[in-house]
């Protein structure tokens, strides 16, 4: 589903100050595609990926979605799981504000979650015995059991060590290429930037600064030339 | 084990010394009867059922303070948790009962509610109102934000957002509340019995004062200790059956 920024803006007022957390925005989002938002820290990365989900609203400008209904899926940068529920009941929460008939996602889906997410033997556990990397497998479970057209990530594996998130990143790889689903992942390491996307925007204070499409194909080798330039290119248009 | 074991050292020493304090007559028997005279006035009361009916009353004026409490505070403060404006509302008014303590307001309760059992009701219904109604205010209103904006991501409506996320994540506050509020109900017992009660815990320990007879006080006093004890491990162990998350999350 394509998604059309129309002069996005979100300005924040206190009685003292003003302060421009996303600058008129005009970009457009493709249907099944992989995008990385990247900059540093408050140059308004995480603002634009609340304003596609809906928990803020913009000062001016709007967002088309091309389906007026837009299923829009969120894993923020911690897990935010229920602490009351199992980790299935976890998975599951998502549907319950639904009225017809979930049974059969109950039955199919959940278990394929489960199996995808390597949490079969978690699956009666609540979330306070899971680890950091668990937790965050499930946020991601409860995301896709509702199945849809655009999934918004915060950072969702930035508080993980090294092998978690390596771990994450190539399951999360795996369901975009077989699920095909349009992701819009914020970040501020380069790396993972350049591992997950197709498309790579450099955000700089409240504005997007560069546009890079990414032909690369994926297991995509850190120390190749090609993969070196990209990163060349992406800190000088951070810095 | 090795905690109920330390528990049981303290009240073995207070045990043998109040023995101690009555062998060597330090204090009169009129005031402190011994440790024996006052087990075996215990096991006349039980036997004779005076106790047990008095128990019996006491509790089924507990539990009916308690419950009626219940039913007030919890709507109240989930209603107040949830609305700015109902909580301005009933704000001022609230804060000012509260601070009144019930025992302040017999003669007042008397007059308007006579001396029957609804009375004693009131003043139950008054020592636990407060600790469960903002329990479970503080519970709902405090609900962590970033829960809730899960449940924006999941397009929860309002209904679905406190029934699925603020009701249960206000459940230990909730709970705590519960719990203190049942404590306070059996503490105000007293208070509520001194209002011209002819049977009942409360009752019995006046009457015994009337009558010069502290063995039979320290036996309510005693009564009132281990049922109240009785009643908040019961309390916490339903407590731990309902709610498995807060156990491991205390392990």
């Amino acid at each position: 589903m394509t998604i059309q920024l129309n002069a996005l803006n979100k300005v924040y007022s206190t009685p003292s100050t003003t302060v421009t957390a996303l600058a008129p925005t005009t970009l457009t989002f493709t249907e099944h595609s992989f995008n990385i938002i990247v900059g540093k820290s408050g140059c308004g990365k995480t603002t634009l990926l609340r304003l596609l989900a809906g928990l803020e609203l913009p000062s001016s400008g709007n967002i088309a979605f091309e389906n007026p209904n837009p299923k829009i899926g969120f894993v923020f940068q911690e897990p935010r799981l229920m602490p009351w529920l199992t980790v299935t009941e976890n998975i599951a929460f998502g549907i319950k504000n639904k009225t017809t008939d979930t049974g059969e996602l109950a039955n199919t889906r959940i278990p394929f979650l489960l199996a995808t997410l390597g949490l079969e033997n978690f699956a009666q556990i609540y979330p306070s015995q899971l680890s950091g990397g668990m937790a965050q497998r499930v946020a991601l479970g409860r995301t896709l059991l509702q199945n849809p057209d655009i999934i918004l990530m915060d950072e969702p594996f930035s508080a993980l060590d090294y092998f978690t998130r390596h771990g994450l990143q190539q399951t999360l790889l795996e369901l975009f290429q077989k699920e095909r689903k349009s992701i819009i992942f914020v970040t501020h390491d380069v790396e993972e930037a350049i591992l997950l996307g197709e498309r790579i925007l450099i955000m700089q204070k409240g504005s997007v600064t560069s546009d890079i499409s990414v032909p690369i194909p994926y297991q995509r080798d850190l120390s190749s030339p090609l993969v070196i330039n990209l990163r060349k290119q992406i800190l000088i248009g951070i810095e | 084990m090795k905690h109920w074991k330390n528990g049981i050292i303290l009240p073995l020493a207070l045990l043998l010394l109040w023995w101690l304090l009555t062998k060597y007559k330090i204090f009169s028997p009129y005031l402190l009867p011994s440790p024996q005279t006052t087990f075996v006035i215990f096991g006349q009361l039980c036997l004779d059922g005076t106790l047990w009916q008095n128990i019996y009353v006491s509790l089924a004026r507990v539990f009916a303070g308690f419950f009626c409490a219940c039913a007030v505070a919890l709507p109240l403060g989930i209603i107040c948790g949830r609305s700015r404006y109902f909580s301005d509302f009933c704000w001022p008014t609230l804060e000012f009962l509260r601070h009144v303590p019930p025992l302040a307001s017999i003669p007042l309760i008397i007059l308007w509610f006579g001396i029957d059992e609804a009375s004693k009701l009131v003043i139950i219904f008054l020592a636990s109102f407060f600790p469960l109604f903002l329990n479970t205010y503080s519970g709902i209103k405090n609900c962590d934000k970033k829960l809730l904006e899960v449940g924006s991501t999941l397009h929860f409506t309002a209904w679905q957002k406190a029934r699925y996320i603020q009701l249960p994540a206000a459940l230990p506050s909730i709970t705590v509340g519960l719990q203190l509020s049942l404590g306070y109900s059996w503490r105000a017992l007293i208070g509520a019995e001194l209002i011209a009660a002819s049977s009942g815990i409360g009752y019995m320990i006046l009457d015994a004062e009337q009558m010069s007879r502290p063995d039979i006080v320290l036996v309510g006093i005693l009564c009132i200790g281990i049922i109240g004890s009785i009643m908040d491990w019961s309390f916490m162990y339903v407590t731990k059956l309902l709610m498995p998350w807060q156990e491991n999350s205390e392990a």
